[in-house]
C-alpha cells in the first residue's frame, strides 16, 4: 500500500506542478490573480476533444494543438480584459471570475452541460514493485515534468524569459534595459494559459471533460500556489509535491474530503505562520 | 553622444519639477548634475531616458528630437539610465542582472568581451556573479547597476546618486569606475548630491535649485568656487577623494 | 463602455419586445406554468436535464390535445426552468422566483437532497406542490405539498439486494462508495443496513467529494478490504464511470452494483466500454422497448445529451400532475389538487400501474411505487436481466 501512495503522490504532484505553474507565472509577471485559469484548463480539454475527436488528429498532435489554443485564447483575453488591470490584484480577480463564468457559459453553450466523449490513446497499466501505475497517468505526469523543465529553460536561458523575470521584479527598471512590458505581458499570459492548456488536454482522457472541471482545477492550483507563496515558481514545485503526499496519505488512510480539509488547513496555517508562502517574499 | 536639452519643463500634477533647463553635453564628456535633494535631478535624468513626458520644451541626442522615442527606444539609441536607488532585480543573480542589461544587444562575442570588461571593472562583482542581487551588500548593488547600464553599450549613460549610501572606500572605487567608463568615450550625466566627487570628475558642471538651472560652468571653477558650494549646497557630508581620479585604462 | 452599454439597452430593448409579442399572443389562451427545479449543469446533470425533459415532454402533449381542461377553461402548459447547481443556496433562489415573480403553484424537482431539505420550509408555508426523486427520508416527513415519485433506496434496496444473492451467490463481501453529501451519506447508510440484514458483509464504506475525478487513493483503500462487489449507491453516473475504471486498471476482478441512480450511456461514456461490461444497475424502464424508444425521440426535441430513465419518472409525474389538475378542476386551489393526485392511484403509469405508500416509513402515503428493472450493461448497452416489483 505504500509503494501505491508513492505512485499516487509522484503521479498527482506532477499534474498539479502544471496547474499551478502558470498561474503563479501569470502572478508574478503581472500580478493579476488569473481565477479564470481553471477554465483555461477546461478550454485545453475541449480543444483536446474537438481536434483529436472530431476533427480526427492524433493525440500526440492534438495534444500541443490544444494547448496553442487555450494559448491563443489567453492572448486575446489578455488583450481584451487583463491589460487593463496589471498590478491592480482585486481588479484582476473580479474581471478574471466573470471571464470565467463567460468562458464556462460559452462551453456549454456550444458543448451542452454532458462532457464530451473524449477517445483514450493510451490505456493499461505498469506494475512496478507491488504497485499499479496506469500508463495514461504515467504519460500524463511524465509530460507534465517535462513541461515543468522546459518552463524552466524558457525562465532561466531565453531572451523572453529573462525579459519575464525583470518586468516581474520590476517593469520600469525593464524597460530602462529596453524590454517591453505590453509585449512581455501577453507572451506570459499565452505561456500561463497554454500550460493550463496542456493540463486540460493531458487529463481530458483521464478523467473526462466537463463545463465546470475548472473549479477543482483551479482550486488545486490555488492551494499549491499559496503554499508556495504566490509568484514563487520553486515554492509551487515544493507545494506540488506536499498537496500530492498529503492528498494521496490522508485519502488512503481516512478519507478524501479529510484531504481536501487537510489541504485548506495547510493553507491557512501557511497563511498564519508563512504568509508569503513556503519560498514565497513577503 | 551629444545630448541637448532645450527649454525642458516637467510636472508631476501640480507640481513643476523642473522648468526652463537648457543645457549641451558635448560628445564623449562628463558633465555633473548637482544640487540638493528635490532640486530636480533625478527628474532631470528619467526625462532624458523617456521615463516622464515634458510639459515643455525637447531633448535632442545627436540632432534627433527624442520627444517621439519611448524609453525602449531610447535604450536601442544607445542611452542608459543606472536609476535611483539601483532598481536591480532582486530575485535575479548579478550575472543575470548584467545579462538583462544587454537585453537590446544580440549576444555573441561583443557582449562576451563587455561581461569581462565590467568584471575587471568591478573584481568584486565577478566573485559575487551567482548571488541573488538582494543579497548583495550596497557597494555591490551599485556595482551591478551600473555594470548593468554599461551592458547596453551606452553612447549616453546617465548615472543617477551612484555613491548614495556607500562607504567612503567604496566611494572611491566607484569614482574610478566611473572615470573609467568615462574615458572609454562615453559621454555621462551624473547626478550628485555629493557635488565635490561629481565636479571632480566631470569637465562641466550644472547646478540645480528648486527645478531650475542655477549656474553652469567649468567643472574646476565650479569646484574652486566656495560661494557655490556654500550657498547652493550647504555643507559638504562626504569629504572629496585626495586629488584628480586616475582613469584605469579598459583591457580591450 | 458607453458604446457597451448602449448596446446591451438596445438588446433589452429588442429582447423585451419579442417576448412582449410572445406574451400578448399567449393570452390568447390561458398559460399554466410549471416550474422545473434541477441540477442542469455539471456532474449531477443527467437527472435535472430528465426532469426538464419529463416535463416537456408531457406538456408538449397535452398542448397539442388543446392544453389543460380545467373546469371550462383550457390552459396552455408552459415550462419555467431553474438550475440549482446542486446546491442548497441555489434551489432556494430559484424556488423563491418560482414561487414570487413567475407565480408558479406546481414544480417538478429537485433531485438533489441538500437542495430539498432547503426548500421544503418555502414549499409548506406558501403550499406549493412539489415532485421530487430527492432521496432523503426527511423528504416525505410531516410535508402536505411534497410527493416524492420514484422508489428510494429505502424502497428498493431490500428488493434489488435480495435478487443480487439470489443470482450471484458467490458475492459475500460488500463495500460501498457514495458522495460526501446528505443524499450519499443517506443512501449508503441504507444500503449498509440492508446488505447486512440479507447476511453480506459490508467490509469498506467510503465517501467522496462530488467534484473529485481521482479515485486511485480511495480505491488503494477500498480494494485492501477484498470486496467481491462494490455498491456504487447514489454516485452521479460519470463519477461512477470513473471509478469503474480507475478501480479495474487497479486490478480490481470482482462486481459492480450500482442500486441508485443509473445511467448507461453515461457510465459507458467514463469508463469505457469494456470496463464498463458486466455492471449491474436499475432502471425505470427498459431500453428495449418501445416506450423507451418514443420518450428518447421526443426528449431528443428538447435535449442534446441522450435520455436517462428518470425521463420516466418525471414525465409520469407531469402527467399525474396535469391529471390531478384536469380532476380537481382548478389550477389555482392546490389542497384540492393534492387530494386529487393522492385519490388517483393506480395511476396508469409508462411502464405499469403507479401506486402509493409510505405512511409507515414517512408519516404520509405520498411515496409513489413503481416497477423497477435490474440492467446490465453488455457491450456498451443496457439489457434488461430482471425486474423486480416493490411495495
Amino acid at each position: 500500500m505504500f509503494q501505491q501512495f508513492l505512485v499516487i503522490m509522484a503521479l498527482s504532484a506532477a499534474i498539479y506542478m502544471l496547474l499551478a505553474l502558470g498561474f503563479t507565472l501569470i502572478f508574478g509577471v503581472m500580478r493579476v490573480v488569473n481565477f479564470a485559469h481553471g477554465e483555461f484548463v477546461m478550454l485545453g480539454a475541449y480543444a483536446l476533444y474537438v481536434v483529436q475527436d472530431v476533427l480526427g488528429v492524433g493525440y500526440a498532435a492534438a495534444l500541443p494543438l490544444a494547448a496553442l489554443v487555450a494559448g491563443l485564447v489567453g492572448v486575446v483575453c489578455e488583450r481584451l480584459v487583463f491589460r487593463r488591470f496589471v498590478g491592480d490584484e482585486i481588479g484582476s480577480m473580479i474581471v478574471a471570475l466573470a471571464l470565467a463564468v463567460t468562458l464556462k457559459g460559452a462551453v456549454t453553450a456550444v458543448f451542452g452541460t454532458d462532457g464530451p466523449s473524449i477517445a483514450r490513446p493510451i490505456s493499461g497499466v505498469v506494475t512496478l514493485g507491488g504497485a499499479v501505475i496506469p500508463k495514461d497517468q504515467l504519460f500524463a505526469a511524465a509530460v507534465a515534468l517535462v513541461l515543468v523543465a522546459l518552463t524552466h529553460r524558457l525562465l532561466v536561458a531565453t531572451r523572453l524569459g529573462l525579459a519575464m523575470r525583470a518586468v516581474a521584479q520590476d517593469a520600469e527598471a525593464a524597460r530602462l534595459q529596453g524590454m517591453r512590458p505590453w509585449t512581455t505581458y501577453p507572451a506570459a499570459f499565452a505561456v500561463g494559459c497554454a500550460l493550463a492548456g496542456f493540463a486540460g488536454a493531458l487529463t481530458a482522457p483521464i478523467y473526462g471533460a466537463a463545463p465546470d472541471m475548472g473549479d477543482a482545477a483551479l482550486m488545486k492550483a490555488f492551494v499549491v500556489v499559496v503554499l508556495g507563496g504566490l509568484g514563487s515558481i520553486p515554492g509551487a514545485l515544493i507545494a506540488a509535491l506536499l498537496l500530492g503526499a498529503l492528498d494521496a496519505g490522508i485519502s488512503i488512510l481516512f478519507d478524501p474530503t479529510l484531504a481536501a480539509l487537510a489541504s485548506f488547513g495547510a493553507v491557512i496555517a501557511v497563511l498564519l505562520f508563512r504568509p508569503s508562502g513556503i519560498l514565497g517574499r513577503a | 553622444m551629444r545630448l541637448e536639452l532645450d527649454s525642458v519643463g516637467l510636472r508631476y500634477g501640480p507640481v513643476t519639477a523642473l522648468s526652463d533647463v537648457t543645457l549641451t553635453v558635448a560628445t564623449g564628456t562628463t558633465a555633473a548634475v548637482i544640487g540638493a535633494n528635490g532640486a530636480g535631478k533625478s527628474s532631470l535624468l528619467r526625462a532624458i531616458a523617456g521615463l516622464e513626458p515634458l510639459a515643455a520644451g525637447r531633448i535632442v541626442a545627436d540632432g534627433a528630437d527624442l520627444a517621439r522615442l519611448d524609453t525602449e527606444a531610447r535604450i536601442r539609441l544607445g542611452i542608459a539610465l543606472s536609476p535611483e536607488g539601483r532598481r536591480l532585480f532582486p530575485e535575479m543573480s548579478a550575472a543575470d542582472n548584467l545579462r538583462a542589461g544587454a537585453f537590446t544587444r544580440r549576444a555573441g562575442p561583443a557582449v562576451r568581451r563587455d561581461l569581462d570588461r565590467v568584471y575587471t571593472l568591478f573584481p568584486r562583482l565577478a566573485e559575487r556573479r551567482a548571488s541573488l542581487a538582494r543579497n548583495l551588500s550596497g557597494g555591490e548593488q551599485q556595482m551591478c547597476a551600473i555594470g548593468r547600464a554599461v551592458m547596453s553599450e551606452p553612447q549616453l549613460l546617465l548615472l543617477d546618486e551612484p555613491s548614495l549610501g556607500l562607504a567612503p572606500k567604496v566611494v572611491g572605487d566607484m569614482a574610478r569606475a566611473i572615470a573609467t567608463i568615462a574615458a572609454s568615450g562615453v559621454t555621462v550625466l551624473l547626478a550628485e548630491q555629493n557635488s565635490r566627487l561629481a565636479l571632480s570628475l566631470a569637465q562641466t558642471g550644472h547646478v540645480f535649485e528648486a527645478g531650475r538651472l542655477a549656474r553652469s560652468g567649468p567643472a574646476a571653477a565650479l569646484l574652486n568656487d566656495g560661494d557655490v558650494l556654500r550657498a547652493y549646497l550647504g555643507e559638504e557630508v562626504a569629504s572629496p577623494p585626495a586629488g584628480p581620479i586616475p582613469a584605469v585604462p579598459l583591457p580591450l | 463602455m458607453l458604446r457597451l452599454i448602449r448596446h446591451a439597452a438596445l438588446a433589452a430593448t429588442i429582447l423585451s419586445a419579442i417576448a412582449g409579442a410572445a406574451g400578448a399572443r399567449a393570452q390568447a389562451q390561458e398559460t399554466l406554468k410549471i416550474g422545473v427545479l434541477g441540477t442542469l449543469t455539471g456532474p449531477g446533470a443527467t437527472w435535472g436535464l430528465a426532469i426538464d425533459g419529463g416535463a416537456r415532454i408531457a406538456a408538449d402533449e397535452v398542448n397539442a390535445k388543446g392544453g389543460l381542461k380545467v373546469g371550462d377553461k383550457a390552459y396552455k402548459v408552459e415550462i419555467v426552468a431553474y438550475d440549482d447547481q446542486y446546491k442548497a443556496a441555489s434551489a432556494v433562489t430559484a424556488l423563491n422566483r418560482l414561487a414570487g415573480p413567475d407565480g408558479v403553484r406546481f414544480v417538478l424537482g429537485p433531485i438533489g437532497s441538500a437542495s430539498l431539505l432547503a426548500i421544503k420550509p418555502i414549499t409548506e408555508r406558501d403550499k406549493i406542490v412539489l415532485f421530487t426523486a430527492s432521496w432523503s427520508a426527511a423528504v416525505l416527513k410531516d410535508s402536505n405539498y411534497i410527493f416524492r415519485v420514484g422508489p428510494t433506496t429505502q424502497e428498493f434496496a431490500p428488493a434489488t439486494i435480495a435478487w443480487l444473492k439470489r443470482t450471484h451467490p458467490a458475492v459475500k463481501r460488500i463495500a460501498t462508495v457514495s458522495a460526501n453529501d446528505e443524499t450519499g451519506w443517506n443512501s449508503q447508510r441504507i444500503q449498509k443496513e440492508a446488505y447486512g440484514k440479507a447476511g453480506l458483509e459490508v467490509v469498506a464504506a467510503e465517501h467522496f467529494e462530488r467534484q473529485q475525478t481521482d479515485f486511485r487513493a480511495l480505491l488503494t483503500k477500498l480494494l485492501a478490504a477484498k470486496p467481491d462487489s462494490i455498491e456504487l449507491d447514489t454516485t452521479p453516473p460519470p463519477t461512477a464511470g470513473l471509478i469503474i475504471r480507475q478501480a479495474r486498471e487497479q486490478g480490481y476482478k470482482g462486481l459492480f452494483t450500482k442500486f441508485g441512480g443509473f445511467d448507461v450511456a453515461e457510465i459507458v461514456r467514463t469508463a469505457g466500454a469494456d470496463y464498463a461490461e458486466g455492471v449491474v444497475g436499475i432502471s425505470q424502464g427498459d431500453p428495449a422497448s418501445p416506450e423507451w424508444a418514443r420518450l428518447r425521440e421526443a426528449y431528443a426535441k428538447h435535449h442534446k445529451n441522450e435520455m436517462g430513465d428518470f425521463v420516466f419518472l418525471f414525465y409520469d409525474a407531469a402527467r399525474l400532475l396535469f391529471a390531478g389538475i384536469e380532476r380537481a378542476g382548478t389550477a389555482t386551489d392546490v389542497d384540492k389538487v393534492v387530494k386529487a393526485i393522492e385519490q388517483s392511484a393506480p395511476f396508469p403509469g409508462t411502464v405499469g400501474p403507479l401506486t402509493w405508500g409510505g405512511k409507515e416509513a414517512y408519516g404520509v402515503d405520498h411515496q409513489i411505487y413503481t416497477p423497477l428493472y435490474l440492467v446490465a450493461i453488455q457491450e456498451g448497452a443496457g439489457r434488461v436481466i430482471g425486474k423486480v416489483d416493490l411495495q
